[in-house]
This record gives structure tokens, C-alpha cells and sequence, in this order.
């Protein structure tokens, strides 16, 4: 990014991969900041909720009352969730139906390919881009309904795998676990042009 | 053979584990030949890179599984840390003569003094029993844990698993290790490794 100051993006630590996705923002011009309380949030330009297990971070993030601290924030500033963080930012979630933050019009289901066997690494094209992205899918879910204020970037096997609505953004795979910037710059952009 | 039948089941991964009576005593899965994913024990780096040769997408230190003694936990990641510490320090001509020492693949060898840390998860497990536990291997280089008889032997095995995901969380947080340790009922009744006989040792298992 051209931007003189680089912009403070931070991870949710709670569970999953968030590391993989704080050398993913500083390879993409971003500071990668640990988020473990509500606390860190402060300063933050933007924040990522990593792939992981969703049902434990949700656990974590209501034992630590950090639920509406999250809302609170996305209402402020640009959010993005890949696979775990995906059915978090949802407003509804599938098989089983759990709780969420609800900042996204989408319905997402769990698990959706089925078991760790079905896990997979897939060649798709996002819009805007001449060039295929490498998808990284690990039991990952897919995404049932979108709002009608939700724009599809990307779609693997007919459904949307990448997708945003106003400041937020959600992929069903994991752009952290490639070498390529792409996902991640298109956050970022969002975070330099909201406020 | 077991390990067909698992990945017949749809399992979500393997661990090739040392704590069942090993079917072949001196020879490990070719787990390269596998769709699903194997987890396996190692209690030093050269251990840890032939089993990720084979095929291993997860590394865990061994440990003594089923003990509730975490020396032995400590021992094999400190271990595995330092080996790998000491050899992002090396220049690139005396690698292969580490290969050699550790018995492993230069390739990994090479990876490891690069990046400093494996190319897989490397898990810590055998003999985690209290939150501080669970922080202090997290604090000494793992990335994850596993805890099995730690919580299912201890008083209340609900309340113990929720406190061991929190300490591996807030690892570097005292407070909230405290607030994890509390009210927890007695833990899981150990055992000394240091009074076992070599012989009744898991850890020793494959090679």
C-alpha cells in the first residue's frame, strides 16, 4: 500500500490460525495485532476473524464477553472472517444452528463438503482479477443465502465462496495459507477507504 | 491395516500412536499413501522430520502418555526447540552433516534452518493435567496441545477441559490462568515417570 502510515489490522487469537494470518496481513502492508481481549481493539483499522473451530471460539468469546464488544466494533470498522470467521460474521448458521455476531445478511452451513476427506485445494477466479486464486477449502462451510446487499466476488462449484457486504468480507477458504496476497489486499483496501 | 479401516470410516485424522501395542515394531505407515491426515509423536527433531518424510500433516511431542507427569512433555519440546534453534544458526555446508546427526531428510533439515520451526503443527501432549501445564508448553514452543486421561481421569473432566482450552489461549496471561485453575476439583492421580521401569515407558516406542 502506498499509504505513508501502515494500517493496524488485528487477528482474534482466541483459537485456529491465527498466526498464519498475521504473516499473511505484514506480507499484504498491514500490522498484524494479536486480539485476545477487548482491550486490543483499541486503535485497530480492521480486524480478522481466522479459520478455526468455530464452536470453540464462540465458547471462548462469550466466556470472555467479547461478543458484543465484536458487534460493536464491526459496526465502526471493516471485519473479515475466513471459514470459522465466515459462520460467526453469518446472521444465521446451519447444521447445528448456532449463536453469531449477525454483521453479515448471509446463511452459512457448517461442514458443508463433509468430513476432513473432503478438504480440498481448488482454482477459482474472483472478480476483478486475471488471474486464479488457490482456494484452500478445510472442512469448510458453504454459503446458503446471501442478502441482497451482499456482492459475490468469487464462487466455487456454483456457490459463493468470497463475498462482501458494505465494510465487511467473508471467504469460505483460508487465503492465509498461500503465498498469494491477493484476498488480503482486497481487505486491506477496504480498511484504507472506510473512515 | 487398522489405519485403512479408520480412513474407511471417514475419520478426521490418524494418530499413529505408540500408546497401543504397535503392530510392526520397527517400521512406521507409509502415511503418504493416505487421504486423510496422520498426527505423530516424536521426542526430538530427528524423530519429528522422519515421521513428517513418511507423511505426517501433525507433529506432537510424546511425552508419557497417561502419566499426569509433564516432565516428560518438557523434556521433548524443549528438545525439539532447541534442535531446531541450533540450526538456524548453521551455514548452509554444515547441513548436511546435521542430516546425517538427525538422521532425517536434508530437504527438512534445510527447512527447519530457514523458518525455524517445522513445516507442520507441532503439537505438545503426554501428561498435561492442569492449566499451568497447558501454558508452560505452549510458553516453551507448542502450538497446540492434546489432553487425554488429563481430563478424563481428573474429578470433573467438564469443567477441567474448559480451563485447559482457556490456559492455551491466555497462555501469557497470569490473571486468566488463575481464573482457569480455580474451582477445578482435584486432577487426574499421576504418576511418577522418573519411578517407572524403562520398560513400561510409552515414549519408547517406533523410533
Amino acid at each position: 500500500m502506498s499509504s505513508a502510515v501502515r494500517k493496524k489490522v488485528g487477528v482474534l487469537a482466541l483459537q485456529g490460525d491465527f498466526e498464519a494470518h498475521g504473516k499473511a496481513l505484514a506480507r499484504a502492508g498491514a500490522e498484524p495485532v494479536e486480539v485476545r481481549s477487548e482491550g486490543d481493539l483499541q486503535d485497530l483499522d480492521g480486524l480478522v476473524i481466522p479459520g478455526g473451530e468455530s464452536s470453540t471460539m464462540l465458547k471462548l468469546l462469550e466466556i470472555e464477553n467479547l461478543m458484543e464488544p465484536l458487534r460493536d466494533f464491526g459496526r465502526r470498522r471493516p471485519i473479515f472472517g475466513t471459514c470459522a470467521g465466515a459462520i460467526l460474521l453469518a446472521a444465521e448458521v446451519l447444521n447445528p444452528s448456532q449463536a453469531s455476531l449477525g454483521l453479515m445478511d448471509i446463511g452459512v452451513e457448517r461442514n458443508a463438503y463433509g468430513r476432513q476427506l473432503e478438504s480440498r485445494i481448488a482454482q477459482l477466479r474472483a472478480e476483478g482479477q486475471d488471474q486464479d486464486l488457490e482456494a484452500v477449502f478445510i472442512r469448510a462451510p458453504i454459503i446458503r443465502r446471501v442478502g441482497e446487499d451482499v456482492k459475490v466476488l468469487a464462487r466455487y462449484q456454483g456457490d459463493p465462496v468470497l463475498v462482501e457486504q458494505g465494510r465487511h468480507m467473508v471467504a469460505t477458504f483460508h487465503p492465509e495459507l498461500t503465498t498469494d496476497s491477493r484476498v488480503h489486499r482486497m481487505f486491506l483496501e477496504k480498511v484504507a477507504t472506510s473512515g | 491395516m487398522e489405519a485403512r479401516i479408520l480412513e474407511a470410516l471417514e475419520v478426521d485424522y490418524i494418530d499413529e500412536s505408540e500408546v497401543l501395542t504397535p503392530a510392526d515394531e520397527e517400521h512406521h505407515i507409509d502415511k503418504r499413501n493416505f487421504k486423510v491426515p496422520f498426527v505423530c509423536g516424536a521426542r526430538n527433531l530427528g524423530e519429528a522430520l522422519r515421521r513428517i518424510a513418511e507423511g505426517a500433516a501433525m507433529i506432537r511431542t510424546k511425552g508419557e502418555a497417561g502419566s499426569g507427569d509433564i516432565v516428560e512433555a518438557v523434556r521433548h519440546m524443549r528438545t525439539i526447540v532447541k534442535e531446531m534453534k541450533q540450526l538456524t544458526v548453521l551455514g548452509p555446508e554444515e547441513l548436511v552433516a546435521e542430516s546425517k546427526r538427525h538422521q532425517a531428510p536434508l530437504e527438512l533439515i534445510q527447512y527447519v534452518a530457514e523458518h525455524g520451526k517445522l513445516p507442520v503443527p507441532n503439537f505438545s501432549a503426554g501428561g498435561i493435567a492442569t492449566p499451568a501445564d497447558a501454558a508452560l508448553v505452549m510458553q516453551l514452543g507448542a502450538e497446540a496441545i492434546f489432553v487425554g486421561s488429563g481430563i478424563f481421569k481428573s474429578s470433573d473432566p467438564e469443567a477441567r477441559a474448559k480451563a485447559i482450552v482457556k490456559a492455551a489461549t491466555y497462555f501469557n496471561d497470569p490473571v486468566k490462568l488463575l481464573e482457569a485453575s480455580e474451582e477445578l476439583g482435584p486432577a487426574m492421580f499421576g504418576i511418577d515417570v522418573a519411578k517407572l521401569e524403562e520398560s513400561e515407558l510409552l515414549q519408547t516406542r517406533g523410533w
